[in-house]
């Protein structure tokens, strides 16, 4: 006699196959032991299964998923218009941190160039200040004085030392 | 699908609906099958928190695409086929601590946290069943617990999974004989 294969067996219990392969398994369990202890094995099987029981939800499964869905679309509001974009140049793995890593350099390039530029403009201030500060306080400037003026005097006293 | 919450209205109406932006549809289609969905994933996680989070995933998925459901199936195949997808990427993403069956069998094979929680022998019994669930290859889980637990066709479990009506049949089959070579050492020891 042939056996019903395995499989087709699990089908049968599972009530899977056509009216005709059913009526044929049905016949041939009626004179197969063999068949019909493997068939008592698989539906021990699902008979096992039944000891697993539902478990109830959560009443507050409505209310966190409401919670979810708002603050998802919270962050969505702010992402939504380069996230395909964001996602087809994998934003976050490579283009932010490649972003991040060239406006650090250009800050620095920046920075230095800047700092160059003020520093080279202040020195220039800075001479010209000094200049203007020399030629305010030189001697120059008593020469003109009218004759038998106190500054003119002091003037002479000094030319004189120095004619001396 | 088991549901308790059934308004009689059609699944079809309500994800319209739903597509539009209407909360309430959304809310009653969450009641209808927040007991199936949940369970399913339950079953195949073994963890309710876990299950919980992933079961919210996919009313989200619901949500944002109500509008790609054009309705050329049933709507709890298409809902069943997230629920599919969803458990399948989380398997794949992290690798579960299962706590072997054999580890759990073994000499005080319980662990003391469950003990105080198994308090019935039916309990003991479903506990032993879910772990040995669980340590089956993840697509013939998935068909079992569809076939077993969600009374669902091998056509609709075939269409759920996208994969042909002998490869569900072959994918039960298989599960059963894994679960039949887990349960016969501990039916000779009369463990269950």
């Amino acid at each position: 006699m042939r056996h019903i294969k395995k499989i087709k067996l699990s089908a049968f219990l599972d009530g899977e196959v056509s009216p005709e392969e059913r009526a044929e398994i049905v016949e041939h369990l009626k004179f197969c032991p063999f068949c019909r202890r493997e068939a008592e094995e698989l539906s021990r099987v699902s008979d096992f299964l039944g000891f697993v029981e539902d478990v109830e939800v959560s009443p507050y499964f409505f209310v966190r998923l409401k919670q979810r869905i708002t603050r998802e679309k919270s962050k969505a509001v702010i992402r939504l218009p380069f996230k395909k974009w964001a996602r087809r140049y994998h934003f976050e793995r490579i283009v932010f941190p490649l972003g991040v890593t060239a406006c650090l350099f250009f800050s620095c390039l920046i920075g230095s160039y800047l700092g160059k530029t003020i520093y080279t403009t202040r020195m220039e201030i800075e001479v010209e200040v000094s200049d203007e500060f020399a030629d305010v306080l030189s001697m120059e400037i008593f020469d003109s004085h009218p004759e038998g003026s106190l500054s003119s005097a002091y003037n002479n006293l000094l030319l004189g030392e120095e004619n001396e | 699908m088991k549901n308790s919450y059934n308004s009689g209205v059609p699944d079809i109406k309500i994800i319209k609906k739903v597509a539009l932006g209407d909360g309430n549809a959304f809310e009653q289609l969450v009641k209808k099958y927040e007991h199936s969905v949940f369970n399913t994933i339950y079953r195949y996680i073994g963890d309710s928190d876990e299950a919980c989070d992933i079961a919210q995933e996919v009313f989200i998925k619901v949500w944002r695409h109500a509008k790609s459901f054009k309705g050329k199936s049933k709507f709890t195949t298409w809902l069943h086929r997230i629920v599919v997808n969803q458990c399948l990427s989380y398997r794949s993403k992290r690798k579960l601590r299962i706590v072997s069956l054999d580890e759990t069998m073994e000499k005080g094979k319980i662990p003391e946290s469950l003990k105080v929680e198994i308090e019935f022998e039916g309990k003991r019994k479903a506990e032993i069943v879910r772990k040995a669930i669980d340590e089956l290859p993840g697509r013939q889980r998935i068909a079992l617990i569809l076939s077993k637990f969600d009374n669902k066709s091998y056509a609709e479990i075939a269409q759920i999974m996208g994969v042909s009506l002998s490869s569900v049949e072959s994918l039960i089959f298989r599960a059963k004989e894994n679960l039949k070579k887990r349960f016969l050492p501990m039916r000779e020891k009369d463990e269950i």
